[in-house]
């Protein structure tokens, strides 16, 4: 359905350039500027759905309702709390770094959002398609790594010891927990031949459900460290303590008001999801039917993706409102100790079975 | 020219600005933060000029290494230091006539090397690394020497980070 | 190391599969809270216990019985024990008549200021003055919290006895 819009789309373009002499490499770019406005609102709405959702659930795990008077079921809870964060003062504290405060959360933000250039929507449905063609997977966690500058930029530019300290484990946190997910995310690349995400869903289609990189027995250990890996990376509970409630106030976003704090909430969001995409992509077959390749009940790609990514956000939620948080010493040792080695077996494993099976 | 050519020789030239923009922002910088903070656009269009010239695997990488962990450990050093000194560093010269020599013998001989060189006449295509596969393979059969002696000195480097990072009263 | 990681490898694999099934059983106890019906109610509909009634005794709002043969309409003698005796000073009578005809022609209850100590009740001789167990009395304005003579007459005229309960205790003492 999506290659369907955009071959319109390109075509109705084309003719246009062509009546007005415009050069065609011109249909090239702006077909990337309606891909990444594409990408902006889907990250947008997909973190209201997200909170909202989070919000119901975390309530009906702890017996209460979630957010109930705002629109049937509050379901507009969310979008009015984002207006509300709109017309909040914006309050820079006193002897604060101004550009880093301000360039905090947009970087964070901007860097969560280019992760979704590489991800196949629907068969040949990558927006950056040449990139995801040799580097998909690489590009990903690239990107995973840049967020840590963002939060380092909020952290150093609240002038808060707190929100100091909170940037810099959050900072440590997300950069080592960054190792075993590529190892994770490695041990598939092995297993598919190549870096490339649509190549990795292409080989996951042709059985429908059976086919899928979870059922494969040497591809468990992988699973479970992306999970935990990837958990830790976008900082959710059992990892949250870079923005613990209760510990460090609020971490690096303590001093932040209003729309700055809104991003960076959506951007949370934002790479939670990709979280979920990913693992969609890598192990629940990506935008392929559960029912076989040629889909028999034609759903379009994206949605099936949409779902798989969602049930997976849903199972990391019920996690988080599960579990305790980890202290930032337990939370490093079971990186480097426990995840690293587990890592290393996994890749052991996958490469044999490469070879082999 | 056709159009992609002039497609492509507009994004060198963004990402040349880009480069060149955010280089005088790390020289010029009043702090050093900002000095630090501002080499980050500039890996980020080095990463840049990769793509544009198709070099895929090292626009992944150079993204993934540089902007993403090199740039992290300056600022967290930067960051340290500002805490350990107590306020701003202010980014200053203190021996003018020192830099000004070493700046200038290091400019002479890059011009140099650059002018001796003639790149029109290469052939990419022989050098062999082009993509992760190529890559690849040539690290683990012509070159695994150099792979391993470098495995060797990571490990090194990161046993002595916990030898002088670990404080003196451990038990264990 | 040794008391996280166990003595050797037997033991820590016990230790991770102790871990792991820990989480699991968590996951489950999550689980079937999410599925539960709650008990929450959506108020004010009250899907769950439409006919909920507060407990004898409950301190809600106020009401004047009646006597139909006395002048006046009420039992309150218009002793002003009640004003007397109230802390916040929030009931305001004005007598008039005398001897068995005193009745009060003017009886304000300052709700805003009330503490619900229940001591008006319990002071009044004849039993005239009562708490009723109506709580939803929230208002947006704070005159409207003051209840005068014809209020607290119309809502005595729907009680047949007077909410009288006796103080139980507290439970180190054997009470309930």
């Amino acid at each position: 359905m999506l290659s369907f819009i955009a071959n319109w789309l390109r075509d109705l373009l084309t003719a246009w350039f062509q009546a007005w002499h415009v050069p065609l490499v011109f249909v090239d770019i702006l077909a990337w500027i309606v891909g990444g406005v594409a990408i902006l609102i889907l990250v947008m709405v997909v973190a209201l759905v997200f909170i909202y959702l989070e919000r119901k659930i975390s309530g009906y795990i702890q017996s209460r309702l979630g957010p109930e008077r705002v629109g049937p079921w509050g379901i507009f809870q969310t979008a009015m709390d984002a207006l509300k964060l709109l017309q909040k003062e914006d309050i820079v504290p006193a002897g604060a770094d101004k550009i880093l405060h301000t360039l905090g959360p947009i970087a964070f933000f901007v860097v969560g959002l280019l992760g979704y250039l590489v991800i196949p929507w629907e068969e040949g449905g990558t927006i950056a398609r040449m990139v995801d063609a040799h580097v998909g997977v690489l590009y990903v966690l690239a990107f995973g790594s840049l967020s840590v500058i963002g939060i380092l930029m909020g952290g150093w530019g609240s002038n808060n010891k707190w929100s100091l300290l909170g940037a810099l484990r959050g900072a440590a946190q997300m950069i080592s927990y960054e190792v075993p997910m590529l190892l994770a995310v490695v041990c598939v690349v092995l297993l598919a031949g190549s870096l490339s995400l649509s190549t990795i869903v292409d080989q996951q289609k042709t059985l429908g459900l059976l086919s899928w990189n979870l059922w494969r027995p040497w591809l468990w250990l992988p699973v479970i460290l992306y999970l935990i890996a990837a958990t830790a990376e976008v900082n959710r509970t059992p990892f949250d303590l870079p923005e613990a409630e209760s510990e460090l106030v609020a971490g690096y976003h303590t001093e932040y008001s209003g729309m700055k704090f809104a991003f960076f909430f959506l951007a949370e969001y934002g790479n939670f999801f990709l979280v979920g995409l990913i693992f969609s992509v890598l192990f629940l077959g990506g935008w392929s039917s559960p029912f076989g390749y040629p889909d028999p009940l034609r759903i379009p790609g994206v949605i099936w993706l949409l779902g798989k990514a969602t049930v997976t956000v849903f199972f990391l939620m019920w996690v988080r409102w599960t579990l305790p948080r980890l202290r930032v010493d337990q939370l490093m040792s079971l990186c480097w100790k426990v995840l690293l080695p587990v890592g290393f077996l996994s890749l052991l494993i996958a490469g044999t079975a490469a070879l082999y099976v | 020219m056709s159009d992609v050519q002039i497609f492509a020789d507009l994004a060198f030239y963004l990402v040349a600005a880009l480069i060149l923009v955010s280089a005088l922002g790390v020289l010029f910088a009043r702090r050093v933060l900002h000095a630090a903070l501002a080499l980050l656009p500039c890996l980020l269009g080095i990463a840049g000029l990769y793509a544009v010239l198709a070099a895929h695997f090292m626009f992944a990488v150079q993204i993934l290494i540089y902007a993403g962990a090199i740039t992290v450990l300056i600022l967290f050093a930067v960051m340290m230091l500002q805490r350990i000194l107590g306020g701003g560093i202010l980014a200053g010269s203190h021996n003018p006539l020192v830099g000004l020599l070493a700046a200038g013998t290091m400019f002479l001989a890059l011009v140099a090397a650059l002018l001796m060189t003639d790149f029109a006449g290469q052939d990419p295509g022989s050098l062999g690394v082009g993509n992760a596969a190529q890559l690849g393979q040539a690290l683990l059969t012509r070159e695994v020497l150099a792979f391993e002696a470098l495995s060797v000195v990571i490990l090194a480097a990161i046993i002595g980070a916990i030898v002088i990072a670990r404080t003196r009263a451990e038990g264990e | 190391m040794r008391k996280r990681y166990g003595d050797n490898l037997w033991d820590l694999l016990r230790i991770l599969a102790a871990g792991a099934w820990s989480i699991l059983v968590g996951l489950y106890i999550t689980g079937i809270n999410l599925i539960r019906p709650g008990v929450c109610e959506r108020y004010p509909r009250r899907d769950h216990r439409p006919d909920y009634q507060p407990r004898p005794g409950y301190r809600g709002d106020f009401a004047l019985l009646s006597d139909p043969e006395r002048p006046g309409g009420l039992r309150c003698i218009a002793c002003l024990q009640c004003q007397n005796i109230c802390p916040d000073q929030c009931i305001h009578i004005t007598p008039e008549g005398k001897g068995k005809d005193r009745h009060p022609v003017q009886f304000r209850i300052d709700t805003g200021l009330c503490q619900f100590c229940w001591l008006c009740v319990e002071v009044c001789p004849v039993a005239a003055i009562t708490m009723t167990p109506d709580y939803e009395t929230a208002t947006d304005q704070p005159q409207k919290l003051i209840r005068d003579l014809d209020t607290l007459r119309e809502r005595g005229r729907n009680i047949p006895e007077p909410q009288r309960v006796e103080p139980v205790g507290c439970v180190a003492d054997g009470g309930a």
